[in-house]
């Protein structure tokens, strides 16, 4: 039996969470970059099955409100806790501090995937105020609220659910060469200031899975303004 | 004999019997038909608590409105979209604002919960999926503000997605809540600002409203798909309900275990314990985390008869025609009654009567013909007392002649069998006449051996001694001592002209007239003992025919003792006629075989 690694002092989880933004991306701090995701309205998670659910077993009733524009209705992913965008260039895995955290919070892993460099850790936190059981490799526990387990992945791809609230589920993607991983704002917008001069790849992630790719190189004085917006996937056309 | 009311008796016993049956029968077609209805039951109920919870989350929804379409619920969330974090003063504000709502919406769909406390947890959620504000939520102890986020949860993204909705969670195994969410609409034409959301925890009070609505025994349970037990979340049962879920555990994960119930969500009827239940999972994100509710009902089944009225309340009583049963138990009564003075009573007073008429000398014997039944065969042995009882007193018995004196023991027989011979008496005298003397009687009133006239019959009194000397003997052997065939009739008429002659009686007739001269004169020759007995050999075997002819039975009849009974006979007629010989004939009387004895003075 695995010994469970619990952390449970918030400063602990404080200091993990802090980490990557004091340690920047690269020794010498240079640019920013400034881009934006596009095509998250077609990307639909998968705790949100309810959307598309035909069995009925989700809900007694379902019906849009009528001062609601129908665009305005699809179920799509939170770029700021759906797509992850995974850093790769210059750097180590020192960004990562303590590891990665993925928060459980509003019935929801947030955000829902995290990109690692091998030898770096993952922290379940419990911010609900009721108790998660997440189970996937080599992890199958309660974590009552306010809790944390630590977990070093082994595969490249773990996926993580939970067997007490469905809408969670995490995945943990372990990668050479990541140095950090960052989040969109919730209408898309990217902006990663402090970055280092040097040449970057950023892949989008959404569900544990590379969506695309962009690469780019940061000069020693300015900002890169990406004008090819990072699409992880073709607009929506219609909600749903 | 005493058929009628013995009739009465075996059919009240049937009755008894059947009407036993009947209760059984009727019990048993009751528990049957009971246990059918129940489970009928059970089906409908479950679908109207599946029903009842579409509906109440429809009113739910519906009461949220309010909520929704606050001004100041709306501008709160505005407000929080536009912050990095919600600002203490926007969170506050608005937790005042829902928790008069909370009252508002309790009211509007008459949940208003134990004990005076809102049960309805309201939350306004921004865009981003942050808790801006809550009230009455039962967890809150357990969440930080600036961490709060409820959008994960599907019911929520939906709302912020512009879906009304409902949901069912289930938190720590043991907890349901009923949530529903509605988007909040800050901009015509934009999306929907944030949504507002109304959660009611599945406890007593909740399953006390849905009884009270639809009269059904309910109690909601989680069977975690991680966990090793059941819990029990809520129960509530109907005021007079005989269902009873106290104590009440749902053993391992038996719900689980049941394929049809994973596949649609329905289990089929159980028995637990006393009662028959049916296992439900409920929609929502519960349909996954196990919860659902069971349904229940008791077959209240009759053990017994003894628990008829046990189980019955007034109004069962008075559905009982208690009219028709009382007129049947009369008539039955008067029934039995009629049967019994008919059978018994009647001829029991006419026993008596009789009786009396004997004691008051008005009558000689119990008149058997006028008696019935047993009481026939009680005057019977009456008058066979007295009889021996006269005999031993020294006078002269008025009985016929005893058949088994005659015959030795004779076989049993009914009564009014052909065993009276002819020699005993008669039930009844026949139409004109009266009972007549017994053979005894009959020989006692023999005319003297002289041939004097014939006397009426005495009860008693010595032989009459021949009048004359002896007759001569004849000069050449007498004409036979058997009279012809004619001369029987002859001889009896001589006998029934007596007033008290007796026809069931052996029958002793008259010498005839040239025959006691003959006697008178001398004439007088022996008979061989060898000859007399083949005659009486040829008299038994006469009387074994016409005992048989008659259909009476012979078993027990023999010669030794018949022949030695004709000699006693023999003896005593010839003492008491002073005659040679008598001679026995075989007639049939009344369907039955009797003996005639002649005198006989040659």
């Amino acid at each position: 039996m695995r010994p469970r690694r619990t952390l449970r002092s918030p400063l602990v989880v404080a200091l993990s969470l802090l980490a990557p933004l004091a340690l920047s991306l690269g020794a010498a701090r240079a640019g920013d970059l400034k881009a934006r995701v596009t095509g998250f309205e077609s990307l639909r998670p998968a705790a949100l099955a309810s959307a598309t659910a035909a069995d009925k077993k989700l809900f007694t009733l379902r019906e849009f409100d009528p001062l609601v524009p129908p665009k305005y209705t699809n179920i799509s992913a939170k770029p700021d806790k759906d797509v992850t965008l995974a850093i790769y260039g210059a750097g180590d895995k020192s960004g990562f501090g303590l590891g990665a955290v993925i928060r459980l919070a509003g019935g929801r892993a947030v955000p829902s995937t995290v990109v690692i460099p091998p030898g770096v850790a993952v922290f379940f936190r419990n911010d609900d105020p009721f108790v998660h059981h997440v189970k996937g490799p080599e992890l199958s526990r309660d974590l009552r609220p306010g809790e944390s387990h630590k977990l070093e992945p082994k595969g490249k791809l773990s996926e993580f659910t939970d067997d007490l609230v469905p809408s969670v589920k995490a995945w943990v993607v372990v990668e050479d060469g990541v140095i950090a991983n960052r989040w969109p704002n919730p209408d898309g917008s990217v902006r990663i200031t402090d970055m280092a001069d040097a040449e970057y790849t950023i892949k989008a992630f959404f569900e544990g899975k590379a969506k695309t790719s962009v690469t780019f190189k940061v000069p020693a004085k300015g900002s890169v303004d990406l004008k090819e917006p990072i699409a992880v996937a073709p607009p929506a056309a219609s909600g749903k | 004999m005493m058929l009628l009311s013995r009739f009465w008796y075996a059919i009240l016993g049937v009755a008894l019997a059947a009407a036993i049956a009947f209760v059984y029968v009727g019990i048993h077609q009751h528990n049957r038909i009971r246990e059918t209805d129940t489970r009928l039951i059970i089906d409908h109920d479950r679908d109207i608590v599946d029903w009842y919870l579409r509906i109440d989350s429809r009113r739910r929804l519906d009461a949220l409105a309010i909520v929704s379409i606050d001004d100041q619920v709306r501008n709160g969330i505005v407000k929080a979209n536009a912050q990095e974090k919600v600002a203490h003063e926007v969170r506050e504000a608005m937790k005042k604002r829902l928790g008069d709502l909370a009252q508002k919406f309790s009211g509007l769909i008459k949940d208003e919960g134990k004990g005076g406390a809102v049960p309805i947890a309201l939350f306004a959620v921004d865009a981003r999926g942050r808790v801006v504000s809550h009230v009455n939520f039962d967890r809150a102890g357990q969440v930080k503000d600036d961490t709060f986020e409820l959008g994960g949860f599907p019911v929520v993204a939906d709302a912020l997605h512009g879906w009304l909705r409902d949901d069912t969670w289930v938190f720590d195994r043991d907890s349901i809540y009923r949530v529903v969410a509605r988007p909040v609409v800050a901009a015509e034409g934009a999306p929907p600002a944030g949504a507002v959301v109304a959660v009611r925890r599945v406890d007593d009070g909740f399953a006390k409203t849905l009884v009270d609505r639809t009269e059904v025994p309910v109690a909601f349970y989680v069977a975690a798909p991680d966990g090793d037990a059941v819990k029990v979340a809520a129960r509530a049962v109907p005021d007079k309900s005989d269902v009873s879920f106290d104590g009440f555990t749902i053993e391992g994960k038996s719900p689980a275990d049941d394929k049809s119930y994973q596949e649609t969500g329905s289990s089929p009827l159980r028995q637990a314990g006393p009662m028959t239940v049916a296992y439900s999972r409920l929609i929502g994100m519960s349909w996954e985390s196990g919860a659902g509710y069971v349904v229940a009902r008791k077959v209240t089944s009759i053990a017994d008869p003894s628990a008829l009225l046990a189980g019955a309340d007034e109004s069962d009583k008075k559905a009982v025609p208690m009219g028709l049963l009382i007129g049947i138990a009369l008539a039955a009564i008067l029934i039995g009654i009629g049967a019994t003075v008919v059978e018994h009573g009647m001829p029991l007073t006419k026993l008596s009567r009789e009786a009396n008429k004997f004691a008051k000398g008005q009558q000689d014997a119990l008149p058997l013909a006028k008696l019935s039944g047993p009481f026939r065969k009680i005057g019977q042995e009456v008058n066979e007392g007295v009889e021996r009882v006269i005999a031993k007193g020294g006078g002269a018995s008025r009985k016929a002649a005893d058949l088994e004196q005659i015959l030795g023991p004779v076989p049993a027989a009914p009564q009014m069998s052909a065993f009276s011979f002819g020699l005993a008496p008669e039930p009844g005298p026949a139409p004109g006449r009266q009972s007549g003397p017994s053979v005894d009687d009959m020989l006692a009133n023999l005319p003297p051996a002289a041939g004097a006239a014939p006397e009426p019959a005495k009860p008693a009194g010595p032989p009459p001694k021949p009048a004359g000397p002896p007759p001569k003997p004849a000069a050449k052997p007498a004409a036979p001592v058997v009279p012809p065939a004619p001369a029987a009739p002859v001889i009896s008429s001589l006998v029934e002209d007596s007033s008290e002659a007796e026809d069931d009686a052996t029958m002793v007739q008259k010498i005839p007239e040239e025959l006691m001269a003959a006697a008178k004169s001398g004439e007088v020759r022996a008979i061989e003992t060898a000859d007399e007995l083949v005659q009486w050999r040829q008299t038994f075997d006469e009387f074994v025919n016409m005992r048989q002819k008659c259909g009476e039975p012979t078993t027990g009849l023999s010669f030794e003792k018949f022949q030695g009974q004709l000699r006693k006979n023999k003896e005593q007629l010839v003492k008491q006629y002073n005659c040679k010989r008598v001679k026995f004939t075989v007639y049939e009387k009344d369907g039955k075989a009797a003996l005639k004895a002649t005198p006989i003075k040659d």
